[in-house]
């Protein structure tokens, strides 16, 4: 029987810095990875990261080493504001167990990081960072209700883990951590 | 004035599933009605009309998937004569397909090949320049080779839709309007009734409403669980010919070129979870479009004629559902995704046996209703 555990770390201000200095040098994976999961990135965010991108065009200074590296100061989970999520993605990832089993996952520990754009995976430490606006609307659903499709399927909340850009070096692309841990979503 | 109507069977849903289901069981001798609803998003109107088990397959799907796809191909031409349909009046065609290895993809599709050949499949390897010599529209610069595909087929699944209806009406068997709004037991049958005030009283029901099965079956108090993944299709106008294949582009939502009559292309297409709306956008048809121009060079000076778009009804194993549910007076008949064109006429066929109690035919265990499936996923859009 495989299990999977969630973890929360609270933030350090120098974690939002390094995230925006990753999107600033990944622009075109973030602005794709938002359009295409219909994610809406507060405009301000997403302001500033391009007016970065414009003036120092594209190059970001590189961590060393890497913030997102370091061990963090884990709590249980039940303990930060977002617990609820927390679990409810504990409760989808463990439907992933044996796949993620065979990519040596079997934990996480999730910060909640304000001002950032999007979902981030460091794979080293596994760590995620989820943008603190994300978190808090994320909705069980697949979609929101229209008139063609009143009542919208259920949906897992997996997608935030899976679909997470992996954070990689400036001079490497990026891509869902899905794709990069080699493991299918549906089957 | 509403119509009052008693039959042995009433199928809910009057797409391609729907109708072939409502076809098979009246050869059977059985009274039918068909219940519709919206043409909106329909995904049998929508559809390029591919018939392509090898190129819709995919080794981590289960074999006996392969097996229907397969089934759902063979089945065609006997199919089409059964009910009197000439494979012209409906747009079906034998055609080999050219699976694109595309430079746009990291990895290569070559080794697609081998499990093609375990599965009996007839395919061979195209260098860029064999491509060249088998589809000289084609530029290079956009692949790497291809794996052509050897009599597979097309069908226009508009016309299919049509003949399939008009079918049914010169059979008697109505085909009302207007969705199922109510669910009523009747002294162990059921009740139905319709946006228009209509009813059907019924021994059985088919449910088989693509997209909207999962609404339609909450009706009956059933748990169908597909969600709505939405493709946009264009069409286009060209000289005719340019292609002797189907151009099949496994990149994004796994495009491709279909030649639908002489001089009429059907480009597509993308795999949209989280956008249950009908229209056509900027980033799927630009992107459409480009990789059509990018493969075939002359297509920038084809007419857009028409573009649209509908919703695959899909189940998180991507596999349908055939089977008898909970409610031993109802036969589901959804979830057929990427491929109800290719199952329409099989699904029929299977589903008029359950109905009837036989044994289909085919081992259908894998599509059973209330298999364990996992809540839906947002995956990204594919384009
Ligand atoms: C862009 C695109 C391209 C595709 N290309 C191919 C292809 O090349 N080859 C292939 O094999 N497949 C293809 N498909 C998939 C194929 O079109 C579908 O799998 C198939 O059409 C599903 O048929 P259906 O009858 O189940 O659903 P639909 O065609 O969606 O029909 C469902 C019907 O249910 C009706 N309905 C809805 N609500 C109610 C209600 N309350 N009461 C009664 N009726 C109701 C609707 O009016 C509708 O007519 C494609 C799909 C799309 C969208």
């Amino acid at each position: 029987m495989n299990s999977f555990t969630i973890r929360a770390a609270r933030p350090h201000a120098d974690e939002t810095t390094a995230l925006l200095d990753w999107s600033v040098g990944h622009l075109d994976e973030l602005e794709r990875w938002a359009i295409r999961r219909q994610v809406p990135v507060p405009g301000p965010i997403l302001a500033g990261i391009r007016r970065r991108y414009a003036e120092d065009g594209g190059r970001a200074p590189e961590p060393v080493p890497p913030v997102w590296d370091r061990e963090p100061d884990s709590v249980p989970a039940g303990q930060v504001p977002e617990a609820a999520l927390l679990a409810a993605l504990e409760r989808d990832l463990l439907l992933y167990a044996a796949s993620l089993a065979e990519g040596r996952i079997d934990d996480l520990t999730v910060t909640t990081v304000p001002g950032v754009p999007a979902a981030f995976y460091a794979p080293q430490s596994r760590r995620l960072f989820l943008p603190d606006w994300l978190a808090e609307a994320v909705s069980g659903r697949l979609f929101a209700p229209t008139a063609l499709f009143p009542e919208p399927p259920s949906a897992t909340v997996s997608w935030l883990f899976f679909q997470s850009l992996v954070l990689t070096p400036p001079s490497l692309p990026s891509g869902p951590a899905a794709h990069v841990l080699g493991i299918r979503e549906s089957d | 004035m509403s119509r009052n109507i008693r039959v042995d069977v009433a199928v809910v849903g009057d797409g391609l599933i729907g109708m072939s289901t409502a076809l098979h069981l009246r050869r059977r001798y059985l009274s039918v009605a068909v219940i519709g609803g919206t043409t909106q998003g329909r995904a049998s109107t929508a559809a390029a009309g591919m018939l392509t088990p090898a190129c819709e397959y995919d080794p981590w799907m289960p074999q006996e998937f392969y097996e229907l796809l397969r089934e759902g191909l063979d089945y065609y031409p006997p199919f089409l004569s059964a009910f009197g349909f000439t494979p012209e009046s409906v747009g079906f065609r034998s055609t080999d397909f050219t699976l694109l290895d595309l430079v746009e993809r990291p990895d290569s599709l070559q080794s697609r090949t081998e499990w093609m050949d375990k599965y009996g499949i007839e395919n061979r390897w195209l260098s860029p320049a064999e491509v060249c010599d088998a589809e000289p529209h084609l530029s290079p610069r956009t692949f790497r080779g291809a794996i052509r595909i050897k009599d597979e087929a097309v069908v226009n699944p508009r016309a299919l839709l049509q003949a399939m209806t008009e079918w049914a009406s010169a059979e008697e068997c109505p085909v009302l309007v207007g969705g199922l709004t109510g669910v009523d037991d009747e002294h162990g049958r059921l009740r139905l009734t319709t946006g228009e005030g209509d009813t059907v009283i019924a021994d059985q029901v088919v449910i088989a409403a693509g997209s909207w099965s999962g609404q339609v079956g909450r009706a009956f108090g059933l748990d169908i669980p597909v969600c709505p993944v939405k493709g946009q299709i264009v069409r286009l106008a060209g000289p005719p010919g340019l292609l002797r294949s189907v151009a099949f582009m496994p990149s994004g939502g796994c495009g491709s070129i279909v030649s639908r009559s002489p001089g009429e292309y059907i480009v597509g297409t993308s795999e949209e979870y989280l956008r249950p709306e009908t229209d056509n956008t900027a980033g799927v048809v630009g992107t459409i479009l480009s990789r059509l121009c990018a493969v075939v060079p002359e297509a920038a000076e084809w007419r857009i004629e028409e573009m649209w778009s509908g919703f695959r009804p899909m189940t998180s194993d991507e596999l349908p559902i055939l089977a008898r549910a909970d409610d031993p007076r109802i036969v589901v008949a959804t979830g057929h995704h990427r491929n109800g064109v290719l199952l329409t006429a099989v699904t029929g066929r299977l589903v008029a046996a359950l109905i009837d109690d036989e044994a289909p035919g085919l081992s259908l265990d894998r599509f059973r209703y209330g298999r364990p499936l996992r809540p839906h996923t947002r995956f990204a859009t594919k384009y």
